[in-house]
């Protein structure tokens, strides 16, 4: 299965449209950092935490996106073409699916890693400010919910008609830029930046990086449904390699 | 001939075409988003709230259509048959023609069906030039160049989804702060701040006009890039541009149109090339240098090209100069000097290219040393550019219906003269034009028998008049005690009297000589009351005249003035700084004359706030202005870099100048009037507080002297750390 | 290697009934071309013989027990090539047979060499896939069914766009492997299973209208062949189907297939084409 994942990745990342997504992600979230978060989320420093987890909720629809598109690569018709070939093949159908998942969030990975870096870039070169660790709790809260959601969203929908999948986009889309606000907003930017406007200041003027359990809650729920409709995307795999 | 046959049945296919007939009724909908989801510009005017944003409203919806048409025939698997009869780039081309068509039928459609809404809405302002001007200048051609950048990106792509994403990019470019906010990129979403019902609307459709072509031919040029990009022969992106270069019209009419976007671009005539953010210390190191130059009188000439929107004028100035010293003018960046002549030879000059700041580029030359009376001649033209570092502020503007001249815009001035006290205007209008002339309306002109007019006119002070002409109405009454004279555009007539504008102004003027003390005029014993294109915004105030934005005599604004609340307190406002500005108390400091929270701002303000509240009650008074103040002072309080300003200095200059900008508004129009409401409680109540401002207008008003914050708190018998805002201060 | 077909019909979903209660048996070695018309039910037979479909009624036995317990069984002897399939354009020629290599679990390069010998790709490894001639993609698609020496190969059109001298060496191959294992060969090329293999399955309308050797079916038709010469505008004789017209000196040289021959029309030596047309034309009724 090595084999079939380095070969997955391959096919996903080296490519002009994975180079060009790439792009886009780090451009828009180039934009992001200087336009929005240079001012700092509800008052509250550029680099505190709930400006950084704003920064990820921000970037997420598109990187979403992009891990969507991704999936469209598996779904199209084209694909289906070379399943005729791949699915008389001994190999276990779930395996396969879940080698190709795992490319996929190697991809989704890669997008985060670049995230990431731009932000401590843009942190240490505008601001000077080099530290590290006030990030990761954010992070750990916005980036596997949204990950293991978009695969297990994506995956059904692809099953059921790659058209599917491009409804999601536009799902992604009208939630990630209309925005649904509260501890339930799927990628946090509506709580990020209204939530800490309740919050007393501390003792550097920002309030502390303390979440609500319905925001806790409510990521919770967003990976076990998203891990759900994975099993279920993966169940569909299973069945699939016997039914016409 | 082929191309055009294509071109005819493309036609037929996309009108025979269900999508067609979608996307074509979605358009036709997209104007009524503009009604109120996507308002760009000023609601106030009934131009801006029924034609300007329902047609911005519509041109941003539009672009999937090309896509899909140019993704449904690859998906139909129907190239492998059309290649064999034509070569790919022809078919594009021609279906992109026969998809532009279309748009021009379904915009001419959605003018038709918006059409008798509009003109009832509007009403007597409607005008069907501005009308039709609007959907051919804003719409169609956002139109056409959204889907020629659509179309461009899926052929060079050829995967919609991949197209659509990089769509989506170019909007977020379009729409983005981060990438300025000025016209030119701004190629989905057209920036027309405001329409104007009374004046002219020439300057926002003349530079949308620009923006279009600018963009038109960036958008074809991207499509004639992809045609290159047209895969053929089963040759992958970069093989079939290299067989596409060899139709070498196709690379040459790409980059012709490109070329043509940028040139555009780069020598647009609006905006300057200056800094972004103003210099409020450049008049100081502009105004070192020579002053050995005596200038004895001044007479200009203007000639504005109306159809053009271009000035020409003629200067003369009588000047004596006893040494040496290199001298200079400025004016707007905009126009070009002609020629510059002493007692008719022409002398050298050098116009400083790239020195632009504040809206003013300046020329450079050595007059000679002469005893007598010498005469320098300055002919210069050129169309009147905005400042970049106010980009979107129309204040300059030539056309049919509307001039507006302000500052030097006007013509040459120079500071390294001593100048005279006086100058004489010559104005050369079309007769349909009435100018005003430092806030005074000019009579009796010459009539030239060629549909011009000649004004002629004397101002008795230093520096450049502000000049406007339009079809102007005045009417003159008392308030206060005071002549009133209220100068308007002829089209709001009807509203200026049945809304008894000219009683709501006395009620003002009432007001504050009441509780603050009787205006004492420097000249003419008059209030002059201008009203300006709603271009303008806002509102401007200053000895002897106020000069409002059109938009707070509209009729929605006058029929319910609760409704109205801002705009009513702008009107209220500009008046009230009779007393505290204009000609009343000039507040400022002399040490700190660019950031102070101090200036007349804060005591005008406040007035504005007393009035409303005699007039509403105390309630509607607390909500509309101490709660919004006290909401703009604890954002920012709670700001991040008011909290740590070490950090705004690692800021770049662009941010750090919007941030200092965003903290003087606060702490002017929001902070100071807190500090005053603060006051006058410490102080012991409105009745107290007013005598000390009736004493203080008595003592400062008129004199010229700088009533600092120092005077104020001596005044009200205060310390500096009696009125400061703590934390915790709440009313 | 035994597969038996127990009166299996097919129904699709929309109501299209592909298959009509048939049986068959096959075992290796052994290599059977199936003939048919378009729409016959060929690919669907093939597709319910690799497991891809279950079968509305009737059952599969792999060496006597039931097919679809035995999927990977299968799977792992099988090589399969279908009529229409694509491959990942952006993989190079070997890369993509070692992708397919690793989803049939096969170790080391040699499967893959082999693989591009047979197929004759071996100068093309290093190729994109997405740059491949139409005849190039074909053989791919052979040589990764031939990936791993497999017991059962079921090919479906493989000598689809291959030219002439490609398609008798492929022929020669398929014949070779038959010697020790069970390939089924579709195709509506007569000449490639009159050549190459030893028996014939016709299918039509969903039924199996003959399984035999091809010689038996070209006896069958003995005495319902003839060629006669007729003239410009001259109707052809009722109950004729013209296989062919040559221009002659002396008129048309029509060849037809009849099950009565016209006085006027002299017995022609039947080919396997005559005979599958002449069962073709006598329909499922004559079953």
């Amino acid at each position: 299965m090595n084999k079939i994942f380095k070969y997955e990745l391959r096919r996903l990342l080296w490519n002009k449209f994975f180079i060009g997504l790439l792009l886009i992600n780090g451009l828009y979230a180039w934009f992001v950092l200087t336009g929005d978060i240079i001012a700092g989320v509800a008052y509250t420093a550029p680099f505190s935490p709930w400006s950084f987890g704003a920064y990820l909720a921000k970037t997420m629809p598109i990187t979403v996106l992009t891990v969507l598109f991704l999936l469209t690569f598996y779904y199209a018709k084209k694909e289906k073409r070379v399943e005729v070939l791949t699915g008389a093949t001994p190999v276990n159908p779930v395996r396969y699916s879940l080698v190709r998942s795992g490319a996929i969030a190697t991809a989704f990975l890669i997008l985060v890693a670049l995230l990431l870096g731009l932000s401590l870039y843009f942190y240490a070169s505008i601001l000077d400010y080099w530290h590290v660790t006030p990030f990761i709790l954010p992070a750990l809260l916005v980036l596997p919910p949204c990950l293991i959601f978009a695969l297990g969203a994506g995956h059904l929908a692809g099953r059921l008609h790659v058209g599917l999948l491009y409804v999601l986009m536009l799902a992604v889309l009208l939630v990630g830029f209309g925005g649904i606000g509260g501890a339930f907003d799927p990628f946090g930017g509506g709580y990020f930046s209204v939530y800490p406007l309740s919050l007393p200041a501390g003792a550097d003027g920002d309030p502390a990086f303390t979440l609500s359990a319905g925001f806790l809650i409510a990521r919770a729920v967003y990976l076990g449904v998203g891990g759900g409709l994975f099993l279920m995307g993966i169940g569909a795999a299973r069945k699939k390699a016997t039914t016409a | 001939m082929k191309a055009f046959a294509l071109y005819r049945v493309e036609l037929r296919r996309l009108a025979l075409s269900k999508f067609t007939w979608i996307a074509a009724g979605l358009s036709v909908c997209g104007p009524l988003f503009g009604y109120d989801m996507y308002v760009p510009s000023s609601t106030w005017v009934m131009t801006g709230k029924y034609i300007a944003n329902p047609v911005l409203a519509g041109a941003v919806l539009w672009a999937v259509l090309s896509m899909l048409e140019s993704d449904r025939i690859y998906r139909a698997k129907t190239d492998v048959l059309t290649d064999a009869v034509l070569s790919p780039d022809t078919l594009a081309a021609s279906r992109m023609f026969a998809v532009m068509t279309l748009c021009a039928a379904v915009s001419l459609l959605t003018a038709l069906v918006y059409l008798p809404y509009t003109m009832n809405k509007v009403g007597y302002l409607f005008e069907l030039g501005l009308y039709a001007y609007s959907f051919l200048i804003v719409l169609l051609p956002t139109w056409w160049i959204s889907i020629l950048l659509a179309a461009a990106l899926y052929q060079i792509t050829r995967r919609i989804e991949l197209a659509g994403l990089l769509y989506a990019v170019c909007v977020y470019f379009s729409f983005s702060q981060f990438f300025g906010n000025h016209y030119f990129t701004h190629w989905i979403n057209p920036i027309i701040l405001s329409y104007s019902d009374g004046f002219s609307n020439a300057s926002p459709l003349r530079i949308t006009l620009y923006t279009r072509f600018i963009w038109l031919a960036i958008a074809g040029g991207a499509f004639a890039l992809s045609l290159l990009c047209m895969r053929r022969y089963q040759k992958n992106l970069l093989g079939s541009i290299a067989r596409g270069v060899r139709k070498i019209y196709i690379p040459i009419t790409a980059a012709a149109l490109v070329s043509a976007g940028v040139f555009l671009w780069t020598g647009q005539p609006f905006v300057d090339h200056g800094p972004i953010e103003y210099d409020y210390e450049y008049r100081y190191r502009r105004d070192v240098g020579s002053s050995n130059t005596r200038v004895s009188s001044a007479s200009y000439r203007l000639e504005p090209n109306v159809m053009a929107g271009r000035l020409k004028g003629r200067v003369t100035f009588d000047f004596t100069k006893y040494g040496e010293g290199e001298d200079w003018i400025a004016m707007n960046p905009g126009y070009t000097i002609a020629k510059m002549t002493v007692d008719g030879d022409d002398i050298p000059y050098k116009t400083l290219i790239g020195s632009e700041v504040n809206g003013e580029r300046k020329t450079v030359f050595t007059l000679p040393p002469v005893s007598a009376r010498r005469n320098l001649v300055v002919e210069y033209e050129g169309f009147p550019s905005s400042a970049k570092c106010f980009p979107l502020s129309v204040t300059t503007e030539i056309s049919l219906e509307y001039i507006s001249l302000i500052n030097d815009g006007v013509g040459p001035f120079s500071t390294s003269f001593v100048p005279c006290a006086s100058s004489t205007w010559e104005l050369i209008l079309p007769s349909g034009l009435t100018p005003v002339v430092d806030h005074v309306l000019l009579e009796n002109p010459e009539d030239n028998h060629n549909g011009t007019k000649t004004w002629r006119t004397t101002i008795y002070r230093y520096g450049l008049p502000w000049i406007l002409a339009a079809d102007f109405d005045a009417i003159t009454f008392e308030a206060a005690g005071t002549a009133v004279e209220l100068i308007y555009a002829h089209k709001y007539d009807r509203n200026m009297r049945e809304y008894g504008v000219s009683k709501a102004i006395a009620d003002v003027m009432n007001y504050c000589t009441e509780h603050q003390g009787k205006l004492g005029f420097a000249k003419g014993k008059r209030l002059v009351m201008l009203q300006r294109s709603a271009m303008f915004g806002g509102g401007n105030a200053g000895d002897g005249w106020v000069e409002w934005s059109e938009d707070i005599f509209t009729q929605s604004n006058l029929s319910d003035p609760l409704k109205g609340a801002s705009a009513m307190e702008v009107f209220a406002h500009e008046i009230i700084h009779e007393w505290w500005g204009g000609l009343g108390v000039v507040c400022g400091e002399y040490d700190d004359p660019f950031y102070a929270a101090w200036s007349d701002e804060g005591l005008t303000v406040y007035t504005t706030y007393r009035l409303m509240k005699e007039k509403y009650g105390e309630l509607y008074a607390a909500q509309n202005y101490i709660d919004v103040w006290q909401a703009a002072v604890d954002k920012q309080n709670r700001g991040f870099y008011y909290r740590h300003p070490e950090y705004l200095a690692k800021l770049p200059e662009q941010y750090q100048a919007q941030l200092n900008s965003e903290a003087r508004e606060t702490n002017q129009y929001c902070r100071m009037p807190l500090m005053i409401l603060k006051a006058e409680r410490l102080v012991g109540g409105e009745a107290k507080f007013d005598e000390i401002l009736q004493a203080i207008h008595r003592q400062y008003a008129s004199t010229g002297q700088m009533f600092t914050y120092q005077d104020f708190l001596d005044a009200c018998d205060l310390r500096e750390e009696d009125v400061i805002l703590e934390q915790d201060f709440q009313i | 290697m035994k597969i038996e077909a127990n009166q299996l019909t097919m129904i699709y979903p929309s109501g299209k009934k592909a298959l009509q209660n048939i049986s068959v048996r096959m075992e290796s070695p052994n290599l059977i071309g199936i003939l048919g018309p378009n729409g016959a039910g060929k690919t669907t037979l093939m597709k319910l013989l690799i497991a891809g479909l279950i079968p509305t009624k009737g059952d599969i036995l792999l060496d006597g027990k039931a097919l679809l317990p035995q999927e990977n069984r299968l799977k792992s002897q099988l090589g399969y090539l279908p009529q229409s399939f694509g491959l990942y354009d952006e993989l190079s020629v070997w890369q993509f047979l070692d992708y397919m290599a690793a989803l049939k679990g096969l170790k080391g390069k040699k499967a893959i060499d082999d693989a591009l010998a047979v197929a004759n790709l071996a100068e093309h490894r290093k190729v994109r896939i997405g740059a491949l001639s139409g005849g190039l993609r074909q053989r791919v698609g052979i040589a990764q069914a031939l990936l791993g020496n497999p017991q059962l190969l079921i090919l479906d059109e493989p000598t689809v766009g291959l030219d002439p001298e490609e398609r008798v060496k492929f022929r020669n191959i398929f014949s070779e492997m038959a010697r020790d294992k069970l390939l089924l060969l579709s195709t509506h090329i007569v000449e490639d299973v009159q050549s190459i293999c030893n028996r014939v399955l016709i299918v039509h309308d969903g039924h199996i209208l003959f399984d035999g050797e091809p010689a038996e079916l070209i006896a069958r038709t003995e005495g319902h062949v003839g060629v006669y010469v007729s003239q410009i505008g001259d109707p052809t004789p009722e109950g004729c189907q013209v296989v062919s017209k040559v221009n002659t000196a002396r008129g048309i040289q029509c060849r037809v297939v009849a099950e009565c021959l016209p006085g006027f029309a002299k017995a022609a030596e039947p080919t396997l084409e005559d005979a599958y047309l002449h069962r073709i034309g006598k329909g499922a009724d004559a079953l």
